[in-house]
């Protein structure tokens, strides 16, 4: 099945499509959804894994739903890619964020750091009124220079044009779902005794599929609104899309029979 | 300190008094002032289109009913009463400085587009946008009116339209408070609608407050709150920025709506400048069954045009522009400490307009390319004494004080090959005679000019520098401006932290200038970015080559290409690949268009595509207007990278 991610004015319509593709499936007799997420941006994967969840939680949606993703950091800061210049919420992943009733909440912007998409960060910096900004970068990684790297590049937004308090820094494993997927959730939660309901966390986990998958699962449990910019295309030679062989494979079991109680084991 | 220069003015607009000292009022005068003297401005729908970084949205924020009121309350402070003036001028207060009207800026952001992929009919669409267009207002205008806290919600009236009563009750009625409550209901309905996972199947599942009717721009005519002297009445005005984002006929639909000649309060529509759609394409929607010719509101009697980067007299254009950009960067020097605490307030100032001479071994080369070209042009001694003598004339009535030794030896250089272009030609062996050509070779303003560019090229001489300069290489670009000006006040600010003289030398200028340029287009990251990088490139290297040529045909070279105006006209259906390219490559300053220009014999009319003012300074062209090369469409798709990249 093919799918349209942009229409002809290149507006963002792959979420939107890729739900309704969805909804003329049928789920009954599937057991396991596996979504790979690899090559998929998270304007397209977003909506599929939020659908297919709340498909499972329903009669006649699958069974278990998992995320799958090549995590391969330095592959995915090498890429250069083509932006669009418009900042979109991705879809079903808006929370309250453009609520005009609700202006009056303060705003936090988790933005995942990535060199590559340092123009989209920007542009979606000046396209939404933040409070507070709380960089994520990469740390533990297997590259200890890293967090490092992707500082210096950042220099003038984290000092001046972002004015960002050095102690706002998030470091989160590069390799690890759970851990950035927990410190959202721990920000979020210290601001909501603060703020009650008048915060607004807004993620944006544009840089590594692992960083975006831990994201997209606190989103889920928060409904925190998205913030992207969707790539027009990739300008990269082939071989720089190569994954190498010994790229790890990251797998997160959404939803099914690991979080039943008295689940009956299910056999491969 | 963070360098103000690298904020854009809206992100200061929190803090209403360091936006008010850091906006320039210049724009409202520019582009407001003349649709208010002739009644245009808030009687009908006005149609607003800029570039990126142009000021349109630094504009529409300025012109929010809390600020004009905190404006007009302070109008007796120091640095506010131009800004009162310019508010006066475009009639948003009156000359008492009475608010006449009551602004809200609504930025139509990609959720608003995304109401066009539901899957209804396209009369519902829109009124599912409007619907929420209208609450937000709504709720966007009590919250202004109520913002300096002397005007509480119950304290505000609304004034219905004559014979709008029924819709009057469906926003709400005239109790102020079930209005607010009404709008932030209808605008969550909505909302929820656009946001779903998987949207309604029909309009009867809509939640209700969606599907009840809702226009407020069809209700009101005004509203009223209580002020010292009484009450004031005010206008409501609506100003939709950033209406690109909107699909063609979305937003054609809108504009059809909002177009209605008996609505009463004022609305505009700000958006990018598209050079593929007419500003007729824009109002203008097919009627689907009839697929008949386009009907909608009519230019000029249903809806007022302002083009901020587009007019017959770009001097003139030229001109305001460096005047407000003056004003503005002034304003921003006033925000950095070190500057202040020194006294220094002009950002002009700061940038030497003295030139930079070459030393004198430079001159010697010189002296030796001028003797050689007489040699090899066979130019006798007497002729080049005369057209010495010319440019002795020249200089002596000249106005401005870089025509030194350096640029009369090679404004001599340059005439002595303007000559041998005019005269026939005679080899070394021949005898030569000093022919007097038919059109003599004078010396004048373009001679010098070309005197210059060449001697940077050739020998390095700072050629970009002094205020002007960076005016005009910001493409009458407010945001570029301010990119450009900000690594030349971060370097005066260290001068000064570092105790020595913050003025800057044309050669630092120049250096300076050209990094930020190179830096500014590297960054830029939008559809077709790297075609129209390459597309302007390739213009620019051609640009150069005429440029240098010994005789300067174009006086100071060129720095646009020149097109046939109707074979631009049908570009988007035989070149629909650089037609794209060029949308966003204007659109994002790279190439400004200048259209129906009338040059050369027969009337022949030309499409001129400028380079903007950073490929101008990465290529080392001049940025004065007017040298082009004349090409086909054809020619200029030809530079157009390959798909494939």
């Amino acid at each position: 099945m093919s799918l349209d991610i942009l229409a002809s004015d290149n507006a963002v319509v792959g979420g939107r499509n890729a739900v309704e593709l969805l909804r003329q499936e049928r789920f009954e007799n599937v057991t396991d959804v596996l979504v790979d997420m690899s090559a998929l941006s998270i304007g397209t994967s977003f909506p599929i894994l939020r659908y297919l969840l709340e498909a499972a939680g329903q009669a006649g949606g699958p069974r278990n739903v998992h995320a799958l993703v090549v995590s391969v950091p330095a592959v995915d800061e090498r890429r250069r890619r083509v932006s669009n210049d418009v900042v979109s919420l991705v879809h079903s992943f808006h929370g309250t964020l453009r609520l005009h009733s609700q202006q009056e909440s303060a705003r936090l912007w988790i933005p995942q750091l990535s060199v590559p998409k340092m123009a989209a960060l920007d542009r979606i910096h000046a396209a939404v009124p933040f409070d507070d900004v709380c960089p994520i970068l990469p740390f533990p990684s297997k590259n200890p220079r890293a967090a490092d790297h992707v500082a210096e590049h950042f220099l003038e937004q984290l000092e001046r044009t972002w004015d960002v308090d050095a102690r706002n820094v998030i470091h989160a494993a590069e390799d690890d779902p759970i851990d950035v997927y927990r410190t959202i959730l721990d920000i979020e939660e210290q601001r909501r005794t603060v703020f009650e309901d008048r915060s607004v966390v807004v993620l944006s986990p544009v840089g590594t599929k692992a960083v975006a998958l831990g994201s997209l699962m606190a989103a889920l449990e928060r409904d925190l609104p998205v913030v992207y910019v969707e790539a027009l295309q990739y300008d990269a030679p082939p071989k720089e899309l190569q994954v190498p062989a010994d790229a790890e494979l990251l797998h997160v079991w959404l939803h099914g029979d690991a979080y039943r109680p008295h689940a009956p084991r299910v056999t491969p | 300190m963070a360098n103000p220069f690298e904020k854009r003015a809206t992100e200061y607009s929190r803090d209403r008094e360091t936006f008010f000292s850091i906006v320039t009022p210049e724009p409202l005068r520019t582009f407001l002032e003349n649709p208010a003297k002739q009644g245009t401005l808030y009687d009908r729908l006005v149609l607003i289109t800029g570039t990126p970084g142009s000021g349109k949205t630094t504009m529409a924020t300025l012109l929010q009913f809390h600020f004009v009121d905190a404006l007009r309350r302070n109008q007796k402070q120091t640095g506010y009463k131009e800004l009162v003036s310019a508010l006066r001028a475009c009639r948003a207060i009156d000359d008492d400085a009475q608010p006449l009207v009551a602004g809200v800026r609504l930025p139509l952001e990609s959720e608003y587009r995304e109401f066009w992929q539901l899957p209804y009919s396209e009369a519902l669409r829109t009124r599912l946008v409007l619907a929420l267009l209208g609450a937000r207002a709504i709720l966007g205008w009590l919250r202004n009116l109520t913002a300096s806290e002397s005007v509480r919600l119950e304290d505000v009236r609304l004034v219905p339209r004559a014979g709008a009563d029924a819709a009057m009750a469906q926003i709400g009625g005239l109790d102020s408070t079930n209005v607010w409550n009404r709008a932030a209901a209808v605008e969550r309905a909505v909302y929820q609608i656009g946001a779903a996972l998987v949207p309604p199947a029909s309009e009867a599942e809509f939640p209700e407050a969606a599907r009840e009717a809702y226009w407020p721009f069809g209700a009101l005519e005004a509203f009223e709150i209580p002020d010292a002297n009484g009450r004031l009445r005010l206008q409501p005005l609506v100003m939709l920025d950033d209406a690109h984002t909107l699909h063609p006929d979305q937003l054609a639909a809108l504009n059809r709506d909002l177009a209605r000649r008996e609505l009463r309060v004022a609305r505009w529509i700000l958006t990018r400048v598209d050079v593929l759609t007419p500003t007729e394409a824009l109002l203008s929607t097919r009627t689907p069954t009839s697929g008949a010719e386009p009907a909608g509101p009519q230019l000029g009697r249903d809806v007022t045009v302002i083009a901020m980067q587009k007019g017959e007299d770009r001097a003139s254009q030229r001109r305001a522009f460096r005047k407000m950009a003056r004003d503005m960067a002034d304003r921003y020097l006033r925000q950095m400490p070190e500057f202040v605490r020194r006294g220094r307030d002009s950002f002009a100032d700061l940038l030497e307009t003295a030139p930079e001479p070459l030393p004198a071994k430079a001159l010697q080369s010189l002296d030796r390319e001028i003797d050689a070209s007489m040699r090899r042009l066979g130019i006798s001694q007497s002729r080049r004494q005369s057209l010495d003598d010319e440019v002795k004339r020249y200089v002596a009535g000249a106005t401005t004080r870089d025509v030194g030794d350096d640029i009369q030896r090679a404004m001599l250089l340059v005439m002595l090959n303007q000559y041998a272009k005019r005269v026939p030609q005679s080899t070394l062996f021949e005898q030569t005679e000093d022919f007097d050509p038919k059109k003599p070779v004078k010396a004048d303003a373009g001679i010098a000019a070309a005197a210059r560019i060449q001697l940077h090229h050739k020998y390095g001489r700072p050629y970009y520098y002094g205020i002007d300069t960076v005016c005009d290489a910001a493409s009458e670009n407010a945001e570029q401006f301010l990119h450009l000006a900000a690594r030349l006040v971060d370097r005066a600010e260290t001068r000064l932290l570092r105790n020595r003289d913050p003025v800057l030398d044309a050669r630092v200028q120049h250096a300076d200038l050209k990094d930020i340029a190179i830096k500014i287009l590297e960054k830029y990251d939008y559809p077709y970015a790297r075609e129209a990088l390459a597309l302007t490139d390739a213009m620019a290297r051609q640009c150069l080559e005429r440029t240098l040529e010994p005789n300067a045909s174009l006086d100071g070279g060129a720095n646009a290409v020149g097109v046939p105006q109707d074979e631009f006209d049908r570009l988007p259906e035989t070149h629909p690949r650089l037609a794209s390219v060029l949308q966003f490559a204007v659109a994002y300053n790279v190439i400004t268009l200048a259209e129906d220009y009338g040059q050369g014999g027969k009337g022949k009319q030309w499409c001129l595509l400028e380079l903007g003012g950073c490929v101008i300074i990465k290529h080392g062209l001049t940025l004065r207007r007017g040298g082009f090369l004349e090409r086909t469409v054809a020619a200029l798709d030809a530079l157009l990278p390959s798909d494939e990249g």
